[in-house]
């Protein structure tokens, strides 16, 4: 007992955490990666490697069994920690971190809301019924399993989700054995349906939900796919929709003009460039390029933490002409995702996408943010006061020239693409899903 | 080269293993000049460790209506290729098993990878996973014939098959001088073959890990480790078959090819870092359209060259 005690507390000095975000998040999720660089702790990618569960913003009705589906395929000693306080980050690590030396296994809420706590502690109870009773021997028997749980999302519903129809409204956390057409199947499994391919043969297809707790992908975005193979056949868009009206993270300055305030144009630029530079990271870690994804969201929380021009521009000057002079990089993702101008303007783009070369493919998308990095970046410390025209009303958001279009063009634009290609598409859209309030949402669903 | 009795069988694993426990320390400290923090020598060294420990007192999972066998049996399979392909590779004049057929060997036991990451990937029974498993086939399709035609080079140049063969026939001149194409492709293939970056699609962030998505506990720690081992062993061949193995002056042979290691294997380490994920519809066609062609061509000129001298 001596000695399983002294190997938890000398594993748990370096958790890997699932870092997750939903609408409202933001601010929780930059602190939260902040610390981790900090750290040194790795990002998990999927619940099977996490040591941490990690919820950044309010959670919801919806997103319960989901998270539910989800942290039954963490493996224990597990803990998990839903937060909407930025500031609180760093003690919940530490907190987490003891806890797992200790054995782990909490279900905690730290710093959220009473109501969604007990929510979250009845989804456990649940876990404990369902997938637990049956470990005796060390392995856990996951039967979160694709059955019906299309609401989950894991990872893009990690389990192979037979041929079942998402439009079904299975998403409950029991998941046993939906046997449908009353057949005995492996698992409680479906077998997939066919349907022709893009060769017109006879393929398996499996009905995929890409998001939304899913990292390094837009929070609150959910992508309804049809896979043969890795090929996406048909997608559909969804919003996860919060049930308090969130105000966006990167248009903060401008909501704070509207309530009456003096905001410095070098506020809203720094948080404008530092906006760019998120995305660029997100887009980068999907990629698969670590390192300057990595100087992307350094430069980026030390905009955002009140860094001087001068201290940043050095090293953002080096990771822009880097990229710029990234010929694999060009190489992976020109022609992917091709927007025509006539398209980008009928769904509403604004001049951002459009500037980009007609015809903006992914490269031109991520190459446009480096342009707008360097054209806004010596703006930050400038100080006088934001005009007040551009001023947001509290509770008003945006309309963030990226988000309603860039939903109403991802169907046509994910069809046909492989998955990794489809990954890179919507990173280089990176839709602000919070920005669109609780009333835009719906006109885009079914589009 | 003189071959080891049995007992040596049981030190591989451990030198491998301490291998690959410093080229994962390094790999850290790398990330962590990235990431903008010095991180201290112990803590390096520490990681690789720590994260054993932690896979080995995590939780084993199992999805519904798995292939456990498959599943398995695949993960198993990552770190015993890359062990029993290390039978044949010299540590100065000293290798295990110095096999006639040393090379086809060594390149039998590499293709098991294809194997072995398609049952991790088909086996939990899930999308993703099953996905990293497809890429992996066709990563292993784009990078297999160009690394046989690297190894076919350095075979005819020694005329032999015999590892130890082929580093006697670099008493001389080092086979990297008169067969630079065979040794860069070799060494891109080695990467891919491991399936790490820049060829680590397969267990790519964009796929939540692919193949190894469902991995915990003491699978993941099995497949995780056997990867390593897999860069390790086929990095470190790269010694004898290009770089001369143990020759060199004043110091003793298995220094030299130890030395000679670490340098590859570091050059491989900083060089990943330079290049993002590259996706097997792009490479697939430079492998066949390029990298084919110009390795026929490395192995004609060798052939020549053998021929006329």
């Amino acid at each position: 007992m001596e000695l399983t005690r002294a190997l938890l507390r000398f594993a748990a000095g370096r958790p890997h955490v699932l870092l997750l975000e939903v609408p409202g998040g933001t601010a929780t999720r930059l602190a939260a990666e902040v610390e981790l660089r900090r750290r040194g702790w790795p990002a998990a990618v999927s619940p099977a490697e996490a040591d941490m569960v990690l919820l950044a913003g309010a959670g919801g009705a919806r997103l319960t069994p989901m998270m539910g589906l989800l942290w039954r395929q963490v493996p224990k000693p597990r803990v998990f920690a839903h937060l909407d306080d930025a500031a609180t980050v760093p003690q919940m690590f530490d907190e987490a971190r003891r806890r797992l030396a200790t054995g782990g296994e909490t279900w905690e809420v730290f710093a959220g809301e009473e109501q969604d706590g007990d929510e979250f502690r009845e989804g456990h109870h649940g876990d404990e019924h369902g997938g637990d009773s049956d470990h005796g021997d060390g392995d856990h028997e996951d039967t979160s399993a694709g059955g019906g749980d299309h609401g989950s999302g894991h990872e893009g519903g990690g389990e192979q989700s037979g041929g079942d129809d998402h439009g079904g409204g299975h998403d409950h956390g029991g998941g046993h054995g939906h046997d449908h057409g009353g057949m005995e199947m492996p698992g409680g499994l479906s077998m997939a349906g066919r349907g022709p391919d893009r060769d017109g043969l006879q393929l398996d297809q499996l009905h995929v939900p890409l998001g939304p707790l899913l990292p390094d992908w837009p929070a609150g975005l959910v992508v309804y796919t049809t896979l043969q193979g890795d090929v996406v056949q048909q997608a559909e868009v969804d919003v996860l929709r919060a049930e308090s009206v969130h105000e966006g993270f990167w248009d903060e300055p401008w909501r704070r003009v509207g309530s009456g305030q003096e905001v410095a144009r070098g506020e809203g630029a720094r948080r404008r460039v530092a906006g760019y530079l998120d995305s660029l990271a997100g887009f980068l870690r999907v990629a698969g390029w670590p390192d300057p994804a990595v100087g992307a969201a350094r430069s980026r929380d030390e905009l955002l933490a009140g860094a001087r021009a001068e201290q940043v521009t050095p090293r953002l000057r080096r990771l822009v002409r880097r990229l710029r002079r990234a010929r694999t990089l060009r190489w992976l993702t020109d022609g992917l995702g091709v927007l025509s101008s006539a398209r980008a303007e009928s769904a509403g783009f604004e001049t951002v996408l459009r500037a980009s070369r007609g015809d903006g493919d992914v490269t031109a998308r991520w190459q446009t943010w480096l342009t707008e990095i360097e054209r806004i970046l010596p703006q930050v410390d400038d100080t006088t006061a934001l005009p007040a025209e551009n001023a947001l009303l509290r509770g008003e958001s945006s309309e963030d020239p990226r988000s309603l279009p860039a939903l109403a063009v991802l169907p046509e634009l994910l069809e046909g693409a492989e998955l990794a290609a489809a990954r890179l598409i919507v990173a280089s859209l990176a839709p602000d899903v919070t920005a669109l309030g609780g009333r835009a949402a719906t006109e885009v669903v079914g589009d | 080269m003189t071959e080891v009795p049995l007992w040596s069988l049981a030190v591989l694993p451990a030198v491998l293993g301490a291998a690959t426990i410093v080229a994962i320390a390094f790999d850290v400290a790398l990330s962590a000049r990235a990431g903008g923090r010095a991180a201290s020598l112990t803590e390096v060294v520490v990681v690789p460790l720590r994260e054993a420990v932690r896979l080995l007192v995590g939780q084993r999972r199992v999805t519904t209506a798995a292939d456990r066998v498959l599943w398995r049996t695949g993960v198993v399979t990552v770190p015993v290729i890359a062990l029993l392909a290390a039978l044949v590779l010299p540590l100065g004049g000293v290798a295990v098993a110095d096999l006639g057929v040393g090379v086809v060997w060594f390149n039998a036991m590499e293709i098991l990878a294809w194997a072995a990451v398609w049952m991790a990937g088909w086996g939990p029974n899930s999308v993703l996973s099953l996905v990293g498993g497809y890429r992996f086939v066709a990563q292993g399709l784009a990078y297999e014939l160009p690394h046989m035609f690297a190894l076919i080079s350095a075979a005819t140049a020694a005329g032999t098959l015999r590892v130890g063969g082929i580093v006697e026939a670099q008493s001389g001149v080092w086979f990297v001088v008169w067969m630079p194409v065979a040794f860069v492709v070799y060494l891109l293939s080695a990467v891919a073959m491991a399936f790490r970056g820049p060829f680590d699609a397969p267990t790519g962030r964009d796929l939540a890990g692919g193949a190894v998505e469902e991995l915990s506990g003491v699978d993941r720690l099995v497949f995780q480790g056997g990867r390593w081992l897999l860069l390790v062993v086929a990095v470190a061949m790269s010694v004898p078959l290009f770089l001369g193995g143990g020759h060199g002056p004043l110091l003793p042979p298995w220094l030299w090819t130890v030395l000679k290691t670490a340098a590859v294997l570091a050059a491989v380490l900083w060089l990943r870092r330079k290049f993002p994920t590259v996706r097997m519809d792009r490479f697939a066609e430079i492998a066949w359209v390029v990298l084919i062609p110009l390795t026929i061509l490395q192995a004609l000129a060798v052939g020549v060259l053998v021929l006329t001298w």
